[in-house]
C-alpha cells in the first residue's frame, strides 16, 4: 500500500534520506523513530509529493507518486504534528471545506458524524476553529482522514503536545482505522505511543533504516534499549 | 463540487472584518465618482440647452425679421454661429477631456484670428490620465489596490499559517484551487465594479448608447482580470503574505502612477507643443504689425463694435478689420497647426504605447467609450475649425461687397451639425486595448499556471 524503494533525497551535501525502503501493508502501523534531523519528516514529504527523490520511488496504493503526485495523493490522508486550520471556520466547515479540496462532498448531516467518530464534542463542531485546542484540531485531522477514506494515513509527530487523555482516545481512533485497513506510517519520538499503536517500527538514523521491529515481539524497556543502542552505534 | 468550494471561499471571506471594511469604502469611492459625474453632465448638459435653445430663439427672431426686411450682414456676424458638441454616450463613466476642453463655442466673425480653444495648454497627456475624482478614476486607479487588499494573500498566508500543505495534501491541483479562490474572493469587488459601470450607463443616457455599455463593462472586468493574474502570479512565487504585498504595492505603483508619468514625460519630451505664450506672443505680434498700418486705437475699438462705426464708414472698418484678421491668421496658423499637430503626436503616442500598462489601455478605452476621450474632442475642435471657414466665407465677401442678408440667404447662413467619430474607428481603439489587457492578463496566467503545475509542489509547500 504505502512504499518506498531506494529512496534518496539530499539537501546539497547533506543525504536526509538513504537508499530508504519500505513496505506498509493495510492494517499496519508502522512507527517511524529517530532524533531530530533523521529524515522522518523528509520521508513524509518524499511520500506526499511535496519533494522530489533524487533516486529510488514511492509508491501509495500501486501509483507512484513522482509520476503523478496529484493521484497518489488522493489515496492519501495527512495530519501533521499542528492541524492547521482556518480559524474563522467551524470545524464542520473546515472539514467540509478539505474534503471538498479532495473530491469528496458529504452533507452536514454526514459532517458532523465524522466529526463525532473523530471524537470531537457535538457542541464544538459549529465552533469556530480559532477557539480550538491542539487535540480538537487533531481531532478535525482524523475527520478529515475519515472523510477522504484514505487508503494511507502519514501521521508527523502526532502526539506531540497532545495531554495523556487525548493521546489515549487518537491512539484509539488509529487503532480504529488500521482495523478498518488502512496502511499507517506514523513519524514520532515517542517510544511509549510507538510501542502501544504500531504493529511495527523502525528505527531511522542519518536517513537509512537502523532497524525494523514487530511490536509483538519486544517490550516498553526492550524497545527504549534498542534505540538507543543504535542511536549510540 | 466546484461550486460548493466556490461558495465555502465566499463564506471565509465574510468572515473577515477587513474585507466588509474594504467593500464598504470601494463602494462610497464608486458612489463618490458617479456622484461627480452627474454633477459635471448635469452642467454641461444645462449650459449646451441653453446655448441651443438661445440659437434656435435666434433662429426663429431672424426668419421673422428676415421675411420684413433684409440686414446688415455686419449684424448677424456678430451674433455669431453656435457650434454644441452633443452630450456624450456615457458622460457619467469618465469625464475625460469634457471638462479641459471646451463642449461648445460661439463662432464670431470678428473674433475668427483668436484661439478656438483658450484652455488648450492644459490639454496634456498628465491630465489626460490624472484627471479628477470620477468613476474612470476610482476604476482604474483604485479598484486594483482595493482588489489587491483582498487577494494579495491568496496562497502566501496559508502557507505561513500551514493550512497549505494541509489543503495540497488533499491531491488537489494549486492551480485550479487558487484560481477559484481569486475569483471567488476577488468577486465582490468585481460586482460592484460592474454595478457601478452599470449604473453610469443607465443613469448617464446609456439608452444611445449601442454597444458602448457592454463594451465598457468588458473593459473594466478584464482590468480586474488581469490583477487577479497578478495577484495569482505573486502569490505563486512568494514565500510570504507580506512579500507578495509587497510585491503587488510595487505592481500597482509601478503600472498606474509611474509608467502612465513616464509615458507622459516621454511623449512630451518626443513631441513637445510650443508653449501657450509663444501662441499668444506670435498673435499679438502679427495682430500689432498688421494694425499699425491703420488707425490702431480707432480700428481697435470698430473691430469689436463695427456696427457703431460711423455711417459710411461702417463697411470700411469692418473690411479693414476682415483684412486684418486674415492677416493676423495666416501669421499665427503656423504656430497654432504645430502646437495642434504636437498634441496630436503625443495623443498617438498614449495610444500606441498605453499597453506598456493596463492602466492606461483601460483608462483610453473607458475615455473612448464614454465620448469623453481626445480624439471626440479634437473631431470637435477640428469641425469648429470647419464651421469657422463657413462663417468667413459666407460673410466675408458679403461685407466686402455691402450686400444685405435677405430672407434667400436663410437656408444658407452656416450651422454647425456635430459629425461623430465612425463606430469603427473608436471601437477598432477600444477592442485593441481589450486585447492589449488580455494578453497582458494570459501571460501572467500563464506563468502562474507554470509555477503552480504540480511538479512544484515541494517549493509550494515547503
Amino acid at each position: 500500500m504505502l512504499e518506498t524503494l531506494k529512496l534518496t533525497k539530499r539537501f546539497h551535501s547533506r543525504v536526509a534520506v538513504n537508499q530508504l525502503s519500505l513496505s506498509i501493508k493495510p492494517g499496519e502501523v508502522f512507527a517511524l523513530l529517530g532524533p531530530n534531523g533523521a529524515g522522518k519528516t523528509t520521508t513524509i514529504n518524499l511520500l506526499l509529493g511535496f519533494l522530489t527523490p533524487d533516486e529510488g520511488e514511492t509508491r501509495v496504493n500501486g501509483a507512484s507518486v513522482t509520476a503523478d503526485p496529484i493521484a497518489a495523493r488522493r489515496h492519501i490522508a495527512y495530519i501533521p504534528e499542528q492541524v492547521m486550520l482556518y480559524p474563522r471556520f467551524t470545524g464542520v466547515e473546515n472539514l467540509d471545506y478539505f474534503s471538498t479540496l479532495g473530491g469528496r462532498r458529504h452533507t452536514r448531516e454526514e459532517l458532523l458524524q465524522l466529526l463525532k467518530k473523530a471524537g470531537l464534542p457535538a457542541e464544538a463542531a459549529d465552533r469556530r476553529v480559532g477557539t480550538y485546542s491542539k487535540g480538537m484540531r487533531q481531532k478535525v485531522g482524523i475527520a478529515l482522514a475519515l472523510a477522504t477514506e484514505a487508503k494511507a494515513l502519514l501521521l508527523d509527530e502526532p502526539t506531540s503536545g497532545l495531554d495523556p487523555a487525548a493521546s489515549h482516545e487518537f491512539s484509539l481512533l488509529l487503532r480504529k482505522l488500521a482495523g478498518q485497513g488502512v496502511a499507517i506510517l506514523m513519524a514520532t519520538h515517542d517510544l511509549f505511543r510507538a510501542r502501544e499503536d504500531a504493529t511495527r517500527i523502525g528505527i531511522l538514523l542519518d536517513g537509512k533504516l537502523a532497524g525494523d521491529y514487530a511490536t509483538n515481539d519486544i517490550k516498553h524497556v526492550d524497545l527504549e534499549k534498542l534505540y538507543l543502542k543504535h542511536l549510540r552505534a | 463540487m466546484t461550486s460548493h468550494l466556490f461558495r465555502l471561499e465566499l463564506r471565509l471571506l465574510a468572515r473577515e472584518r477587513a474585507a466588509w471594511v474594504l467593500l464598504g469604502l470601494f463602494a462610497a469611492a464608486l458612489a463618490y465618482g458617479l456622484w461627480n459625474g452627474v454633477r459635471l453632465a448635469h452642467r454641461q448638459s444645462e449650459a449646451a440647452t441653453a446655448l441651443t435653445q438661445d440659437a434656435a430663439q435666434f433662429q426663429t427672431q431672424l426668419r421673422e425679421v428676415l421675411g420684413k426686411q433684409s440686414v446688415d450682414p455686419k449684424a448677424i456676424a456678430g451674433r455669431g454661429t453656435t457650434a454644441v458638441l452633443p452630450a456624450a454616450p456615457l458622460p457619467l463613466l469618465a469625464t475625460g477631456q469634457s471638462d479641459l476642453s471646451p463642449s461648445h463655442e460661439t463662432v464670431v466673425l470678428w473674433k475668427l484670428a483668436a484661439p478656438a480653444d483658450t484652455r488648450s495648454e492644459l490639454e496634456n497627456p498628465s491630465h489626460l490620465m490624472a484627471g479628477r475624482f470620477d468613476l474612470a478614476f476610482v476604476l482604474v486607479w483604485l479598484f486594483p489596490l482595493f482588489l489587491l487588499a483582498l487577494i494579495y494573500d491568496l496562497m502566501a498566508g496559508d502557507r505561513e499559517s500551514g493550512t497549505l500543505r494541509l489543503a495540497l495534501a488533499q491531491g488537489i491541483a494549486p492551480w485550479g484551487w487558487m484560481a477559484r479562490r481569486a475569483l471567488a474572493r476577488s468577486l465582490p469587488m468585481l460586482t460592484l465594479a460592474a454595478l457601478a459601470t452599470l449604473t453610469a450607463g443607465f443613469f448617464g443616457g446609456a439608452g444611445g448608447a449601442g454597444p458602448r455599455l457592454p463594451l465598457a463593462l468588458t473593459v473594466v472586468l478584464t482590468y480586474g482580470l488581469f490583477w487577479v493574474a497578478l495577484a495569482l502570479a505573486a502569490n505563486a512565487i512568494a514565500r510570504t503574505a507580506a512579500g507578495a504585498a509587497t510585491a503587488l504595492g510595487a505592481a500597482w505603483v509601478l503600472l498606474v502612477l509611474v509608467a502612465p508619468t513616464l509615458l507622459n514625460v516621454t511623449v512630451e519630451t518626443l513631441y513637445p507643443t510650443p508653449s501657450r505664450p509663444e501662441l499668444v506672443a506670435a498673435g499679438r505680434k502679427a495682430s500689432g504689425d498688421a494694425e499699425k498700418r491703420g488707425g490702431e486705437l480707432l480700428n481697435s475699438f470698430y473691430r469689436d463694435h463695427p456696427e457703431l462705426a460711423p455711417p459710411g464708414q461702417q463697411a470700411d472698418f469692418a473690411a479693414q478689420h476682415l483684412t486684418v484678421q486674415s492677416e493676423v491668421g495666416r501669421a499665427v496658423e503656423p504656430v497654432r497647426q504645430k502646437f495642434d499637430a504636437q498634441l496630436a503626436r503625443q495623443q498617438t503616442a498614449v495610444g500606441q504605447w498605453r499597453f506598456v500598462s493596463p492602466a492606461i489601455a483601460a483608462h483610453e478605452a473607458l475615455t473612448d467609450l464614454a465620448g469623453t476621450g481626445y480624439w471626440r474632442h479634437r473631431a470637435f475642435r477640428e469641425q469648429v475649425g470647419g464651421l469657422r471657414q463657413a462663417v468667413s466665407a459666407f460673410f466675408t465677401p458679403r461685407i466686402h461687397k455691402r450686400e444685405p442678408i435677405t430672407s434667400a440667404d436663410l437656408d444658407k447662413l452656416p450651422r454647425f451639425e456635430f459629425r461623430e467619430e465612425p463606430a469603427g474607428t473608436w471601437m477598432g481603439r477600444v477592442l485593441a486595448s481589450l486585447a492589449g489587457m488580455l494578453a497582458l492578463a494570459g501571460v501572467l496566467g500563464a506563468w502562474a499556471w507554470r509555477s503552480l503545475r504540480p511538479a512544484r509542489l515541494g517549493r509550494l509547500s515547503t
